[in-house]
């Protein structure tokens, strides 16, 4: 499917250019961090340590105020007690209101964003792609009926239709058991990987769109193709032109599509945590929206999880931005201009 | 069973109707229609080449897709040995798929860039179904042989190769499930005058070798020459020649043609001395033909009526001049200069440029379609075969002469 | 006749990925006031490249790294820089880049291939070609001024021009002579036709827009690069005649770059033919068609089909040009494997010679000094040539 030619300029963009370099590194820490999230983590993500509680980050300090009402000289007074909380490097990112490590939760949040960013991608590949390929290689009534359907789910609101499938269908997890505990590796870490299936479904059906416009724009093109034509006059049916010229040749355009949608779905899985849909606790955006009361005392708690969301949207757009560059020919075809 | 040509086409004609999409629709608007392929009628007999030529646009590559059966057809039927394509039965149909194939004009984008020389040659077996993987394999090695490239070149992609040897490829593709007609769509219009003369002889040999039919169509009239039995020439979707080759080259009966043919410019030392009489005026817009014969607005013989006596020249000025009324352009009234006109030519032209004066574009239009209308513009002249066939209003009298009518 | 351009040794390199490409390999040509000076050659041999450079629009990736460029400008030659000057001549490749612009227009012009891609599809025909002419006016009323060339297509501009409703960078009389020029091209309606956008142009009418948008500034030498090459034929011979008239009456020098020998053969007075990058052969029309001495032109002339005869052309020309890398290029003449006269002194490359005593005709060849000599014979070009090929 890619072509010695496509490896190559891919390559090439990788080695002149200095962001495609910072995306990969970025993604690959990413990565790392999510497959070996217990190996990693110095503690259990879910593990309270409540005298731990509201740790901060190595380098600041944080303080924890506490009101209480206490009788004094025969009155009852509000009295605030403010405890200064040092860092320490048990906790190099601090802890959350439960006293739960951040750095863990962190990691932790990674698999679920990754796994959601990854799959639900795919969902949206697998809906949006043959259906963008037929659209645009037969044109027509056939064009307009399945592109017509793709703008009416565009106009829908994602948050809405998110809401109603976790209506319909609970939250739907998955509990994938993790390799790490089973092999006995780190025993006291979390048993599972928790997919939140709706989740999946719903970042595929609201993002499918994007794939199929664009698979449709390159079918059209092709559908007339002289080698199409060439395929079509030796007998080709027109599911063995759309499986092998239709389909090899516009990939790499969907490709590029497909990684930019990564980054816009762990977005989307962020928003959708943050309001409690997921159904797993070990995500950013579940995170961010756990600390959003205590934004004035303990920043962190929503600050590290929402900069960890921004590191891998970053890093997914940098990698599409090096697709982007190093696939599309239009880019360094410059012109010669007039008088 | 050889006593119908190879492929026949009668009446063929090919309409498209452009962007009208379900809201138009509702709308209650119709698409502007082009008639790109209008009531077209060619035979090709086994063995023979025939050359397809008109400007671009004409609709000379949907004929040859048409003749293939690579679009539908709005009217008429296209014959494969006989037997007509649209009551094909679904094994007629493979083998008529089988014994056709087409070669396009761009090297490049008629080669899927992401397979190899061998994949793209193969690709036909592997759609029929013919063969194991190790005799495709050895029939690409003869194909490339029989297009004299080289063995080596099987794992190759297409943008490693030459435009000359990406025609060779396409040619070779063209060849794999042994037709007897292949569509020859500009096979040579992309390449150098070197490369050019490399595959034209590479077509006529294996047209000797594998009895092969070919349509070749082509805007280049000179690599016609070279290679075709038989031309025939199209303009704005109708054909107006069709003849043996060497009586069109020499003695063309279509005025479009001999201005074709007076058009290409040749690479000779005394060519620069040679004034072309070229054409006026662009291609029409196929959306919108002209009325009578299509190529009255650009013709150089067009017909004065009978009763009227004028000099081609003048008569082509009052005609350029009622165009640019019809059209609302502004005129340039005293260019006109008929001292030598007859009575009632003056006449008319004075009427009718009084009339314009006091800005009745109508009324001058009329008077001067009164005189000076011509048979070109209101009747679409018949298919005569004298000399051999052409559309035009000139030929008519010859004709009449040969058959006694009237 | 008196020289307008003088070009000499002039050479020219593109780097590419995989490489640097030898473009232009010193080539020697000069065109008179008026006449018509046919570049030939096939796709790759670097005739557009002699055309940019002359212009001075190569792209990024070209440089011109060796010869000079004299043009006939007594003004020019008159003041003091660093420039390069001989009598009334200008070394156009010494001129720093803001003369060399001011001169595109006023003294040189050029004529691209696709007249549809040339044009801005967003404005009209008629403002563009205005836009040329203001430029050129702007110019000559300040003529020291280079900065009034470029003015209206800057962003400061753009944004004064689109901000203020009552702004035009186009003057009226501008538009007005838009439209005379629009009329000189054979354009009818030139009125209408001006407020037209390219769209609405066919493929013929808006190369004769180009070629008014070129004659805008009155230049002396006009590059056509392949005017006619995307044209239908009938239109061919329309555009080719328009250039010719434009000639006659402006005394206009063209450089025709084309890869068909029959327009060379149909508008130029004297050709040049090109192969991999050099000149190799440099004669009046009559000459070269009659009494051609470079084998590659002989072959070139015997692989174009003739109308008035039936016959098939033989493939005179057998594989394919060499790849012009650095890497790639022999040491002997780059025609050699191809060549079915090559002799062992084609191991040694060429230089270029006279043909006869008037060096009107020269040629890149040691067929200029002495006959062919089949025993000398280097054992057919074509052996070579199917090698590389298979390769």
């Amino acid at each position: 499917m890619i072509t010695p030619r496509t490896r190559r300029a891919l390559r090439r963009t990788l080695r002149r250019q200095l962001l495609p370099k910072l995306g990969v590194v970025m993604f690959g820490l990413l990565v790392v961090g999510a497959l070996c999230a217990p190996v990693l983590t110095p503690h259990d993500p879910t593990t309270q340590q409540l005298d731990e509680k509201l740790r901060p980050p190595i380098g600041f300090s944080g303080q924890t105020e506490q009101t209480s009402s206490q009788l004094v000289d025969g009155e009852v007074k509000t009295v605030t007690e403010t405890t200064t909380v040092s860092a320490t490097w048990t906790y190099p990112l601090g802890t959350d209101a439960l006293g739960r490590d951040m750095l863990s939760r962190v990691l932790y949040g990674a698999r679920t964003s990754l796994l959601v960013g990854i799959l639900g991608t795919a969902v949206a590949a697998i809906i949006g792609v043959p259906t963008g390929l037929i659209a645009g290689y037969y044109g027509g009534r056939i064009d307009d009926a399945l592109m017509r359907s793709g703008d009416v789910m565009l106009a829908f609101p994602s948050l809405v239709l998110a809401v109603a499938l976790v209506g319909l269908f609970g939250t739907a997890t998955v509990r994938i058991p993790d390799p790490w505990v089973v092999l006995g590796i780190t025993p006291s870490m979390p048993s599972h990987v928790v997919l939140p299936g709706t989740v999946v479904l719903v970042v595929g059906l609201v993002n499918w769109v994007w794939l199929a416009r664009i698979a449709r724009g390159e079918a059209m093109g092709l559908a007339n193709a002289p080698y199409v034509l060439a395929a079509r006059s030796v007998g080709a049916s027109d599911r063995y032109i759309i499986r092998h010229h239709v389909l090899p040749n516009a990939l790499t355009p969907i490709l590029v599509m497909a990684t930019i949608q990564v980054a816009t779905i762990v977005l989307l899985e962020s928003a959708l945590a943050f309001l409690g849909f997921t159904g797993t606790t070990l995500s950013w955006g579940f995170d961010v929206s756990q600390g959003r009361d205590l934004l004035s005392t303990a920043w962190w708690v929503t600050t590290i999880p929402g900069f960890a969301i921004v590191f891998a949207v970053f890093a997914v757009n940098l990698i599409g931005d090096w697709f982007r560059d190093a696939l599309d020919p239009g880019i360094d075809a410059g012109g010669g201009g007039g008088p | 069973m050889s006593d119908h040509p190879l492929i026949g086409a009668s009446g063929l004609t090919k309409r498209f109707t452009d962007g009208v999409s379900i809201l138009d629709r509702l709308r209650g608007r119709e698409g502007s229609t082009i008639t790109a392929v209008d009531d077209v009628s060619l035979s090709i007999e086994r063995g023979e080449t025939v050359g397809l030529v008109g400007e671009s646009g004409c609709g000379k590559s949907t004929t040859g897709q048409l003749l293939l059966g690579l679009q539908e057809p709005s009217a008429g039927t296209v014959a494969f040995d006989g037997r007509p394509i649209a009551a094909q039965t679904a094994a007629e149909r493979r083998r008529f798929r089988q014994e056709t194939a087409i070669v396009f004009q761009e090297p490049f984008s008629s080669l899927d860039p992401r397979m190899t020389v061998e994949e793209i040659i193969c690709e036909p077996l592997v759609v029929n179904e013919i063969g194991t993987e190790r005799e495709r394999h050895n029939r690409a090695r003869d194909l490339l042989e029989r297009v004299e490239l080289s063995a080596v070149m099987a794992p190759r992609y297409p943008h490693e190769l030459s435009g000359g040897q990406c025609q060779r490829v396409a040619i070779a593709r063209a060849l794999a499930l042994e037709p007897s007609f292949i569509v020859l769509d500009e096979p040579v219009s992309a390449l150098d005058v070197s490369v050019q003369a490399q595959i034209l002889s590479l077509l006529a040999e294996l047209q000797d070798e594998l009895e092969l039919t070919y349509l070749f169509i082509t805007h280049d009239l000179s690599v016609v020459s070279s290679l075709c039995d038989r031309v025939a020439v199209m303009y704005l979707g109708e054909l107006v020649e069709v003849g043996p080759l060497e009586r069109v080259f020499d003695a063309p009966a279509h005025p479009y043609t001999s201005a074709l043919l007076e058009s290409v410019p040749r690479a000779r030392a005394n060519e620069r001395d040679r004034s072309i009489d070229h054409l006026a005026g662009a291609l029409p817009s196929p959306s919108d033909p002209p009325s009578g014969c299509r190529f009255h607005t650009r013709c150089p013989k067009i017909i004065p009526p009978a009763d009227l006596e004028i000099d081609q020249a003048t008569y082509r000025a009052v005609f350029r001049l009622r165009s640019q009324i019809e059209r609302g352009e502004s005129v340039a009234l005293d260019e006109f200069d008929c001292s030598d006109c007859t009575a009632t030519v003056q006449q008319a032209i004075e009427e009718a440029i009084a009339a314009l004066e006091t800005g009745d574009r109508t009324k001058a239009l009329d008077r001067l379609d009164a005189t000076f209308e011509s048979v070109c513009e209101t009747t679409s002249p018949d298919e005569h075969t004298t000399p051999h066939r052409v559309s035009c209003h000139l030929h008519a009298d010859a004709d009449c002469r040969d058959h006694n009518c009237e | 006749m008196t020289d307008l351009l003088r070009v000499r040794d002039l050479t020219a390199r593109f780097d590419t990925e995989d490489g640097r490409v030898h473009a232009v390999e010193s080539v020697s040509f000069t065109v008179e006031d008026g006449e018509s000076f046919g570049l030939v050659g096939e796709s790759g041999s670097g005739k557009s490249a002699t055309a940019l450079s002359i212009a001075g629009l190569l792209p990024a990736a070209g440089t011109i790294t060796g010869g000079s460029l004299w043009f006939r400008a007594p003004e020019l030659a008159a003041t003091t820089g660093k420039h390069e000057v001989d009598g009334e001549f200008v070394d156009l490749t010494t001129l720093p880049a803001s003369a060399r612009r001011s001169l595109r227009g006023t003294e040189i012009a050029m004529v691209f291939q696709d007249p549809m891609s040339s044009f801005d599809p967003s404005a009209t025909v008629g403002t563009q070609i205005a836009k040329a002419v203001e430029v050129q006016q702007r110019a000559s009323a300040r003529p020291r001024s280079t900065r009034a060339r470029t003015e209206g297509y800057g962003l400061g501009s753009l944004l004064r021009d689109s901000l203020l409703p009552t702004r035009s960078f186009v003057s009226e009389s501008s538009r007005e002579r838009a439209i005379e020029l629009l009329e000189r091209v054979g354009i009818p309606d030139p009125a209408k036709r001006a407020e037209q956008h390219p769209n609405e142009f066919s493929g013929g009418m808006l190369q004769r827009a180009m070629i008014a948008q070129a004659i805008a500034g009155e230049p002396r030498l006009l590059l056509a690069d392949e005017p006619t090459t995307a044209l239908d034929v009938t239109i061919q011979a329309q555009i080719l005649s328009l250039l010719k008239e434009i000639q006659a009456e402006t005394a206009l020098s063209v450089v025709m770059i084309t890869h068909d020998l029959g327009v060379v053969a149909h508008h130029s007075d004297r050709v040049g033919v090109m192969y991999a990058g050099e000149l190799v052969e440099r004669a009046p029309i009559d000459r070269l068609f009659d009494a051609p001495v470079h084998p590659y032109t002989q072959g070139l002339l015997g692989a174009v089909p003739d109308l008035d005869t039936t016959v098939t052309p033989p493939a005179s020309l057998s594989g394919r040009m060499i790849g012009l890398h650095a890497d790639e290029l022999p040491e002997g003449c780059y025609f050699a494997d191809r060549c079915p006269k090559a002799m062992t002194d084609c191991q040694e490359h060429p230089e270029e010679r006279p043909v006869d005593e008037t060096e009107r005709h020269t040629a890149r060849c040691v067929l200029t000094d002495r006959a062919f000599d089949p025993d000398d014979a280097l054992g057919g070009g074509t052996a070579q040539q199917m090698e590389r090929d298979h390769q």
